[in-house]
């Protein structure tokens, strides 16, 4: 029977002319009774949704199935699971041939019914009728407005599944909402790009060799610190850390331990070995276990979804900001939709990175356990979230959209604003110098967590400074130290090696204590350029 | 020899105010559900052991015309039940 929910929607009392005796049907008979039965039906049905008429229909279907004898409902079962067309190709065979004389409402020359797709061989729906452009993919679309596949810049081709493509677009249109078919795995217009012309200069020259004072992997562990490296970078510590005064003086043979993870922000990061020691260690601080925090975020969406579905079915929201009292709302409701997908569809390690919020808001984080032995994260890699989707709009036609490119319609979805940020080493950061770190004045030491130098939101940040900022956190035992002071004491190191290296004509570099190598060769000693973080809530 | 015509269950049930887009599918849907409805329907009427050789609904329904009477009335009866039983579906909407 129709869900009840249905009801409000469609207060209807339907009225239906009596069917004229069935005789065949002229030109003629169409264009009077056919439009008088239009005409009234128009005025009976007018606001019946798609979805209740097929509803409706299932309905009756279902409940025949109920009184008919078991066996027989097993054999009837099994015969109308068959595919659509070929269930209707029986009733068209009755219609045509065995019975011939069943005289309905036909499809004539001023009505046409909507024929039946022939079943189509295979391999000639695969035959792209049309090919869509997102980006620099190539998505072929066949004659019936359905993805084929998708082809990706280096040649790589991913099909679809027919079958679950066209479910979706069915969805779009009963629903009359977008429907994400898939996310593409490229790079948005919006990426923010980081490249830049690195020429040597004595303030910032080029590092061939390791310096000599660092350290071995022997040698920080004895010292109670453990790096567990990236594949794309490693991290050396010079002893100049350990001194008194510096960041790592109290991890110097006192009985604290500190672990350093280098993140290549990969999402197979959760069954990497190499990383599973950390990670466990790190996911009993959190509250939710990965599966909980997917479960916690989509119904978190979904909540907002039907908020958003309750104000355009209100329209107020729609005429408050667009002036227009039912203008599209497909975009906002593609930006939540896209954000639900995500969720829907993360894998372990990605939900891993997403709970830290690491390698995006975050570029560091700094975790303490019971034990008050803590683990910093610390992303060295490039992160970004998949810019372009395809979707069915609510027509049913295939359509890319860029994430980031979303208009802000409602107070419920924010497109983000960029959607790469590169947290490699470069060459050029090496030998920082405090002029590159403009302080933001509009953040103060009363406002809870605040970044001055800005490690803080989307926006590059090095893993140089941001290690230093993830360090300063630390105050022994349970103490925590908090944003602004991080940020502000990470900055006194960087200016008191700065202080060194150029009161010394360039040549005394032992104050930049944290070195990375770097992937085409070579290394730096840690530097970090101006970007402003938003205030955002705390991270550890 | 007869001429194939389209049975168009939109009409037939008096649906005429879905938009373009959303009448393919609708229609597809519901032509779906009138012959899983009549595949019910014979199916009732047919001997269990005759089924049970009937692989898909067109077998079913040549089956059906050898083996029931007046098939085109009983077909006839069915697809206004339908339409009868839709309507009464949609009115305690």
């Amino acid at each position: 029977m129709i869900e009840r929910a249905e009801a409000d929607k469609t207060k209807l009392r339907l009225e239906f002319p009596p069917i004229p005796k069935p005789r065949k049907i002229t030109e003629g008979d169409i264009g009077i009774a056919v439009k008088d039965v239009i005409r009234k039906a128009q005025e009976q049905r007018d606001g019946v949704s798609a979805s209740a008429l097929v509803q409706s229909a299932d309905a009756v279907v279902t409940d025949r199935l109920k009184e008919t004898l078991p066996e027989k409902a097993r054999h009837a079962l099994r015969l109308s699971a068959q595919k659509a067309v070929l269930a209707a190709s029986g009733l068209y065979l009755l219609l045509s041939s065995g019975c011939g004389n069943i005289e309905m409402p036909f499809s004539g020359s001023s009505h046409k019914a909507e024929p039946i797709p022939p079943s189509v061989p295979l391999k000639q729906q695969e035959n792209a009728a049309r090919q869509l452009m997102a980006g620099n993919v190539r998505v072929e679309v066949d004659r019936e407005g359905l993805p084929v596949e998708y082809i990706l810049s280096d040649g790589k081709r991913v099909s679809f599944d027919r079958e679950e493509v066209k479910k979706l677009r069915e969805k779009a249109i009963l629903s009359q909402e977008p429907e994400i078919i898939t996310m593409l795995p490229v790079e948005g217009a919006n990426s923010k790009s980081s490249e830049s012309q690195y020429k040597p200069s004595p303030e910032h020259p080029k590092v061939t060799e390791l310096p000599e004072d660092v350290l071995s992997e022997e040698e920080l562990g004895k010292r109670g610190v453990k790096i567990i490296q990236a594949d794309n970078t490693s991290l050396f510590i010079r002893d100049g850390a350990f001194v008194e005064g510096s960041p790592l003086a109290d991890f110097n043979n006192t009985g604290r331990k500190l672990t350093i993870v280098l993140l290549n922000n990969n999402s197979a990061v959760v069954d990497d070995p190499k990383y599973r020691e950390s990670i466990e260690a790190i996911i009993p601080y959190k509250v939710l276990t990965l599966e909980n925090y997917r479960a916690y975020q989509i119904f978190t969406r979904e909540k907002i979804l039907g908020w958003e579905r309750e104000d355009i079915k209100e329209g107020k929201k729609r005429a408050l900001l667009n002036n227009e009292i039912f203008p599209n709302h497909d975009d906002d409701l593609l930006g939540l939709k896209i954000y639900l997908y995500r969720y829907q569809n993360m894998t372990e390690g990605e939900l891993f990175l997403d709970q830290l919020d690491l390698g995006w808001n975050a570029g560091g984080v700094y975790l303490k356990g019971v034990n008050l032995n803590p683990t910093i994260l610390i992303s060295v890699g490039k992160t970004y979230i998949p810019d372009l989707f395809l979707y069915f709009d609510s027509s049913g036609k295939i359509k890319a959209a860029s994430f980031s490119s979303l208009p802000k319609v409602s107070g419920y979805f924010d497109p983000p604003t960029t959607t790469s940020i590169n947290h490699n080493p470069k060459a050029e950061e090496t030998h920082p110098d405090p002029k590159d770190f403009p302080i933001n004045p509009k953040v103060t030491p009363n406002q809870a967590s605040s970044y001055p130098y800005g490690s803080y939101g989307t926006t590059r940040q090095k893993p140089g400074f941001i290690l230093r900022h993830e360090i300063s956190h630390d105050k022994g035992g349970m103490k925590i130290r908090e944003e602004y002071d991080t940020d502000m004491k990470a900055m006194e190191g960087i200016k008191s090696a700065w202080e060194k290296w150029a009161n010394s004509g360039f040549t005394d570099n032992s104050g930049f204590y944290f070195v990375f190598s770097l992937q085409e060769g070579g290394y730096m000693l840690t530097k970090n350029n101006s970007s402003f973080g938003s205030s955002s809530p705390d991270k550890l | 020899m007869k001429q194939l015509l389209g049975f168009d269950p939109l009409l037939f049930l008096g649906i005429t105010n879905l938009k373009l887009a959303e009448k393919s599918i609708v229609s597809q849907k519901l032509l779906d559900r009138i012959s899983q409805y009549l595949t019910i329907r014979i199916t009732e009427l047919l001997p269990e052991d005759d089924l049970k050789n009937i692989d898909d609904p067109q077998q079913l329904f040549s089956l059906a015309k050898e083996k029931l009477p007046n098939l085109d009335s009983k077909i006839k009866t069915f697809l206004e039940d339908f339409k009868k039983e839709f309507n009464n579906n949609l009115t305690q909407i």
